[in-house]
């Protein structure tokens, strides 16, 4: 099943797959700390619009609720806190610096690829589409993961946590496009 | 009648290419709040330079002199390849897209030769430059290229262009990353900012001024003629791969007419959007181009890789 023969709704589910793996990487690429939680802020929110849509989509009302915690919370609230933690912790001004960042890079993308082929042979979920959208959510777990490995700052650590938890949370989300 | 159609396009091609360089010029200039000259200014000057009698240096080799004919004619051809105003033209047959990318490179070639050529500090320091931005932009742009490639199942640009508009309008994560990494190498490969300044003679930030310096006269003239064709065929080259609406599919002059005026216009829009980029962000350092390309094969990387996960089965 390509991508025209789905409707423009899966479309644009999986179009914003895409975006939600490339502020993964843009998250790998930054070293300072306030535009790390803007990034984080906008995963969050291509999040709830993700949500949203299925919701709108497929009419579950439930998924709503969902789609405004996630914004609430994950765009608004966290990135507030963080920021406020970092104001107090006097650490806003620190740069990291990246050992290797082309090798970060291209770790990062092997580790989209590795995320593809674990999911290739799941043959029960129900449609392909499905499938893909679960290896992006695979791919940006791993991310998050290698986000916290590669630096040394608390407030980095907790925000790769973080995006770990956005990557299954938007397993479960973009689950419900494909699921009767 | 099809060759007379190509050959006559190209022609127009290489004409209009100092109008849009003028039009950036007069947008930047309004942005900045100067007082712009006319979109016509870059005839003027390329007639002047064409009437005064080049100055050539004693040292200088047979390369110095062969190098501005290769830069415009390898620009020339890769006019010819990119389809303008109508697709499915013989010229845009022959040749596909990496012929294209092998054209700039040609031409680039011999420019870096021509700036070493006399053994002056500047030439050989803009010649070093050009060559790690090139090495940096080249597989960004075969990336991105590819994934293009990889989804319409075909190398050539006309055929390319003929399934984008077949399949229709399609949301494609990968042609939205592709744009994004193409963009950015247009604005290194042109030597706009952030990467080079076309406007300056400032002897630590030039790249292509540099390595031109001792060029003056009808070299001077093909050589700027030719960079003037390679950024309008950057900005054809991203208007028609990704949004090819309008273009003429066969050769009808009603068609035809309104191909051209489809692509002069996306051209006008092209050329509003790029100074007003260039006018919001400052010239980077040099050593920070390495980060700035990385981030374009970044993004023609991801393009390529959401087409293999999200769009075939």
């Amino acid at each position: 099943m390509g991508l025209m023969q789905q409707t423009i709704f899966e479309q644009a589910v999986l179009f914003l797959a895409a975006l939600v793996v490339f502020t993964s990487f843009l998250m790998l690429a930054q070293r300072r700390l306030f535009p790390l939680i803007g990034l984080f802020a906008w995963q969050g929110l291509l999040l709830a619009a993700t949500t949203a849509l299925v919701a709108y989509n497929r009419d579950y009302s439930h998924l709503y609720i969902s789609a405004l915690i996630t914004l609430a919370i994950k765009t608004l609230v966290i990135p507030w806190m963080l920021r406020r933690w970092i104001i107090q912790l006097d650490v806003h001004r620190e740069v990291e610096s990246l050992l290797y960042p082309s090798y970060v890079m291209t770790a990062a993308s092997s580790l989209v690829l590795f995320s593809y082929y674990v999911v290739l042979p799941i043959e029960q979920l129900s449609a392909l589409a499905s499938r893909n959208a679960i290896a992006v959510s695979l791919a940006v777990v791993l991310l998050g993961m290698l986000l916290m490995i590669t630096r040394r700052q608390a407030v980095t650590h907790v925000i790769g946590f973080m995006s770990i938890e956005n990557g299954l949370f938007f397993a479960v989300s973009i689950r419900w496009m494909w699921t009767n | 009648m099809a060759w007379l159609i190509s050959f006559f396009e190209t022609a127009l091609f290489i004409a209009l290419a100092p109008l849009f360089c003028g039009w950036v010029k007069w947008v930047k200039c309004l942005l900045q709040n100067r007082r712009p000259p006319s979109v016509l200014q870059p005839y003027r000057d390329l007639i002047k330079l064409f009437r005064k009698r080049p100055v050539i240096a004693a040292e200088a080799s047979w390369v110095f002199e062969a190098a501005p004919y290769v830069v415009f004619v390898t620009a020339v051809f890769a006019a010819g390849i990119v389809p303008f105003a109508a697709h499915h033209l013989p010229t845009a047959k022959v040749a596909d897209l990496i012929v294209l990318v092998g054209f700039f490179a040609l031409g680039r070639f011999f420019l870096t030769l021509a700036g070493m050529d006399l053994g002056t500090a500047f030439g050989g320091m803009g010649s070093s430059r050009e060559m790690m931005i090139a090495s940096l932009a080249e597989p960004a742009m075969l990336m991105a290229v590819f994934t293009l490639a990889i989804s319409a199942s075909t190398t050539n640009l006309s055929e390319a262009i003929h399934w984008v508009l077949e399949t229709g309008l399609v949301l494609r994560p990968s042609f939205v990353f592709a744009l994004g990494g193409l963009t950015l190498v247009a604005i290194a490969e042109t030597g706009r900012i952030p990467v080079d300044n076309p406007a300056t003679h400032l002897e630590l930030t030039m790249v292509h001024e540099a390595m031109i310096l001792e060029y003056s006269g009808k070299y001077l003239a093909l050589l700027e003629w030719g960079s003037q064709i390679k950024l309008m065929l950057y900005g054809v080259l991203i208007s028609n791969i990704f949004l090819p609406w309008g273009i003429a599919e066969d050769f009808e002059i009603s068609h035809l007419g309104f191909g051209l005026a489809a692509i002069v216009a996306k051209l006008a829009v092209l050329g509003i959007a790029l100074p007003t980029g260039e006018t919001l962000v400052a010239k980077m350092r040099v050593f920070r181009y390495q980060e700035f390309l990385g981030f374009a094969y970044l993004l023609s990387l991801l393009g390529m890789l959401s087409h293999v996960i999200l769009e075939v089965n």
